[in-house]
């Protein structure tokens, strides 16, 4: 009896594919879970006398769980805690989506202008940016306030120290990745949908809330999900704005914990933030059970589509004033009165007197320090490896979660969520403890914080490309493979040029929070790899807020033009490409 | 060298020009040092050489074994405020006292006591800090409340309640912040702000003064040599230029503020300041501190005084 042979060709696990995409989860897994166990595990430790760690098999307790929640009042700062996140996230959401909407789906002018300015609250040092908010709406002396009176009004029209104005700074800080999330998926967006709403006779309106609503509802998902994170570990602006007037969150919680007490209560810290990781858990259940339904959300597919502008017609030219009016009085004015304090010697609300101290001193110590050129060094190689490895990373992950769907892909995708929610100390303290003992030659080094800050910002990378990738329908890559094309290929020539604006979108909004955020670098520095976050941060400690003021608006005009040139380098490109 | 609260510049310079051949690397750490450098040497990776921090985080890295003796030839034990042990030279201090804008207090309105804080003028123009919990730890002692023998906090703890009470003063975190909010006129007052950050401002003409109390309370910033240091001759070097009377001068000049150097003292800005206005400054002796009284002041202070 003859054998029987199959023919064809012979299965095997071993493809440049398959290994690339298991290193990708193992590495994935592995850096997002140790700081997820290295919290859980001292939540229940008795961590004191300044160690932020304990990793013996014994001494387990509730103790940190019963003095963080002894008092009442901490449930008050749940309530709090909940209240500030979820108002910050609907003026996020409505002021980033309103301009992502007005910038990419219509004709109004000066687009570029305006996605420029929408990075300059990302860069602002937080401090400083809540501070200069206070100047401006400070009930006693605040600008805008002293405008208001020099009408004649007697009472304050605005409040720094109320929940909404914490609101509206922390809404306004967070609204720049509600516009490039929301600003990629619109570009995406196939207009022939909306276009047969016109043709069946629905209106403008019908058609936004019908079509053009459930067509971003991925994307909507994806960033409400975010700013709801975001607001709950929002530390500077609570601080500075609600803390005083005891409108306390967790994150203010966690902040005294660290750095009031003497020793550190880490163990208290870690408890707080595993409320915030309950919370965060939740926002991912949710956000998961809309994007199971995304493919009901496919755009961009094989077929030929050109995204075209709603033309305002007259309301043109009054478009572009709302826009920027909005944006004078959201971005300009803040950043104002950070550069105003740039040129003074302390802080000073504007008046002839003060303008007499005006001078450029402030940015000639900056620029004469012996460190700053080190720092700018670093700081750049640290920004262009997060950003640039934090979207491969992300897409990589993305095309795993969307496209392959493998058995148990929703636990790689909950791990590249879960760094979101495990504050940014605790991250750096377990990067710490491994690296000091891992035969990887890499503490001390730029490289781990590199990998920290990687893994602190996937979640927001990932949503980039979760949101971008599932839009994209999976026939244009199972044409370009049934062509023969490589899995490189397939990414290298069809999906990376498809994304290239959600890409470029998520590489600069994870190099900004890099450049910005100070957590992470405080605990992993060196002076051979100091960072301008690390370096503002001992300027506004040491020196004071004006040269920070100085530092800032170097940093905030030098990202501008960087994401300006990014903008233009990617016009034309990316979804655009089908067409 | 590891630094709890480093101000660059002048010391570097001064210390590389008298050893051209060494390069003094500083990292400034906050709250972060001790839990850093204990993992570190848990780990038994040991990359300092010298700390300098608060002496109360000092007491602790002395108890796990970080810091080493050191005979400290330019400051002997026997001199006033130093440990009997050789393990740490408590070298500057940070004192503590309210600050006013001179544009919105006159001098005339101006505190002059601290019973004055509790007054009901103060309500909406005053700002205090969550981070003085040192300062009313000095506060105590002040009183005479802190000894040998352990701590009263009543008096104190009731004067502190008496002040949240009538002046119902914002509370802010950290000494930076509320203090430039003063600067700017957002408070009048600032009930217990810290004499570094005043001088540096002052230096820079902002608008602030000192209110004129006689007493103020105080603590101690503490220098040691770490154990396994891994440049152990530069180590030294540094330790005894640090410590010398001129070295200790220029870092108190550049802090800015106050050394414990009976010579340095002499021609130090702060202590001829501190001189000059008739403040007496209160500082705890160093047998007087442990850690569990300091725990209890922390919480005294935030919990049960702040109510945060």
């Amino acid at each position: 009896m003859a054998a029987v042979t199959r023919s064809g060709p012979r299965f095997s696990f071993f493809t440049t594919r398959n290994i690339i995409l298991v290193l990708v989860a193992a590495f994935v897994i592995l850096l997002a879970i140790i700081p997820l166990f290295f919290l859980l595990w001292n939540s229940f430790k008795d961590v004191s006398g300044g160690r932020v760690a304990d990793f013996g098999l014994g001494n387990f307790s509730l103790t940190n769980f019963v003095q963080a929640y002894a008092s009442p009042q901490t449930f008050l700062y749940l309530g709090n805690t909940f209240y500030f996140a979820i108002g910050t996230m609907v003026v996020a959401l409505v002021f980033g989506g309103v301009i992502a909407f007005l910038v990419e789906r219509t004709n109004t002018p000066l687009r570029n202008v305006i996605y420029g300015l929408m990075f300059i609250p990302l860069i602002m040092p937080g401090m400083l940016k809540a501070i200069a908010w206070v100047l401006l709406l400070s009930p006693r002396v605040g600008i805008l306030n002293k405008l208001w009176f020099s009408l004649g009004f007697t009472d304050p029209l605005f409040n720094a120290y109320s929940m909404p104005a914490m609101w509206w700074v922390e809404g306004l800080s967070m609204s720049p990745l509600v516009f490039f999330m929301l600003g990629a998926a619109l570009r995406a967006m196939d207009p022939s949908l909306e276009e047969a709403a016109y043709t069946a006779g629905a209106n403008r309106v019908t058609t936004l809330f019908r079509v053009t609503f459930r067509l971003m509802l991925p994307a909507l998902a994806s960033v409400s999900l975010l700013m709801f994170v975001r607001g709950l570990e929002s530390l500077e602006v609570p601080l500075i704005m609600g803390s005083g007037e005891g409108i306390m969150v967790y994150a203010t919680q966690i902040y005294f914990a660290l750095k009031v007490f003497t020793p550190p209560k880490y163990g208290e810290a870690y408890v707080f933030s595993i409320v915030m990781l309950a919370l965060a858990f939740l926002g991912v259940f949710l956000y998961q059970r809309v994007m199971s339904r995304s493919e009901r959300c496919v755009t961009v597919t094989g077929k030929g589509y050109r995204p075209r502008l709603m033309n305002l017609g007259k309301w043109r030219p009054l478009m572009a004033v709302f826009v920027l009016f909005f944006l004078f009085v959201a971005f300009i004015l803040p950043f104002l009165v950070l550069a105003w304090v740039s040129l003074l010697p302390y802080l000073q609300l504007p008046s002839a007197a003060a303008l007499a101290n005006v001078s450029l001193k402030n940015y000639a110590d900056l620029f004469n320090r012996y460190d700053f050129p080190i720092v700018m060094k670093n700081t750049a190689i640290l920004a262009a490896a997060v950003g640039v490895g934090g979207m491969l990373l992300a897409l990589i992950i993305s095309w795993m979660v969307i496209r392959l769907k493998p058995k148990g892909v929703r636990f790689l995708d909950t791990a590249a969520f879960l760094p979101m929610a495990v504050p940014s100390i605790a991250l750096a303290f377990s990067f710490m403890v491994l690296f000091l003992r891992l035969p990887i030659p890499i503490y001390g080094t730029i490289w781990i914080l590199v990998l920290a800050h990687l893994i602190k910002y996937l979640p927001m990378a990932t949503r980039f490309t979760h949101t971008g990738l599932s839009q994209i329908h999976r026939e244009l890559e199972d044409a370009a493979a049934s062509s023969g094309a490589s899995f490189v290929a397939v990414q290298r020539r069809i999906l990376i040029p498809l994304l290239l604006p959600s890409l470029v979108s998520g590489g600069l909004y994870i190099l900004m929070l890099t450049v910005k955020v100070f957590s992470i670098a405080a605990v992993l520095y060196t002076p051979d790899t100091m960072v301008f976050s690390v370096y503002v941060y001992q300027l506004w400690d040491r020196g004071g807020a004006n040269e920070v003021g100085a530092l800032a608006v170097v940093m905030v005009v030098f990202l501008t033009a960087l994401t300006i040139v990014a903008r233009k380098l990617t016009q034309g490109r990316g979804m655009q490409i089908a067409g | 060298m590891w630094s709890f609260s480093w101000y660059s510049g002048p010391v570097e310079q001064a210390f590389e020009a008298k050893y051209p051949f060494l390069k003094l690397k500083v990292v400034d750490l906050s709250t972060e040092l001790e839990g850093r450098v204990q993992e570190e040497y848990k780990a038994k990776r040991y990359n300092v050489d010298v700390i300098e921090i608060p002496v109360r985080r000092m007491l602790r890295l002395v108890e796990s074994g970080i810091i080493q003796e050191y005979p400290f030839p330019n400051w002997p034990n026997t001199w006033p405020d130093q440990p009997k042990h050789n393990f740490f030279r408590q070298h500057i201090l940070s004192w503590y006292a309210p600050v006013y804008n001179t544009t919105q207090i006159t001098a005339a309105e101006a505190p002059k006591t601290w019973d004055d804080l509790a007054n009901a003028r103060w309500v909406g123009k005053s700002i205090t800090t969550i981070s003085a919990a040192d300062a009313f730890i000095g506060h105590t002692y002040m009183n005479g409340d802190l000894t040998a023998a352990g701590v009263n906090w009543d008096k104190t703890t009731a004067l502190w309640k008496k002040i949240q009470d009538t002046a119902k003063p914002s509370i802010g975190a950290g000494f930076k912040a509320p203090l430039d909010l003063v600067v700017a006129g957002d408070r009048a007052l600032m009930l217990m702000a810290t004499n570094t950050i005043t001088n540096n401002l002052l230096r820079r003409g902002a608008p602030v003064a000192y209110a004129p109390f006689k007493q103020v309370p105080a603590a101690a910033f503490s220098i040691g040599l770490a154990k396994n240091p891994p440049n152990s001759n530069a180590a030294q070097l540094l330790i005894d230029f640090i410590t010398s009377e001129v070295g200790i001068a220029v870092r108190a000049d550049t802090f800015p503020t106050a050394t414990l150097h009976p010579e340095a003292a002499k021609r130090a800005y702060d202590n001829q300041f501190l001189k000059a206005q008739g403040i007496q400054i209160a500082m705890p002796p160093i047998e007087f501190l442990n850690e569990q009284m300091m725990l209890k002041g922390d919480e005294v202070w935030i919990k049960d005084i702040l109510k945060r």
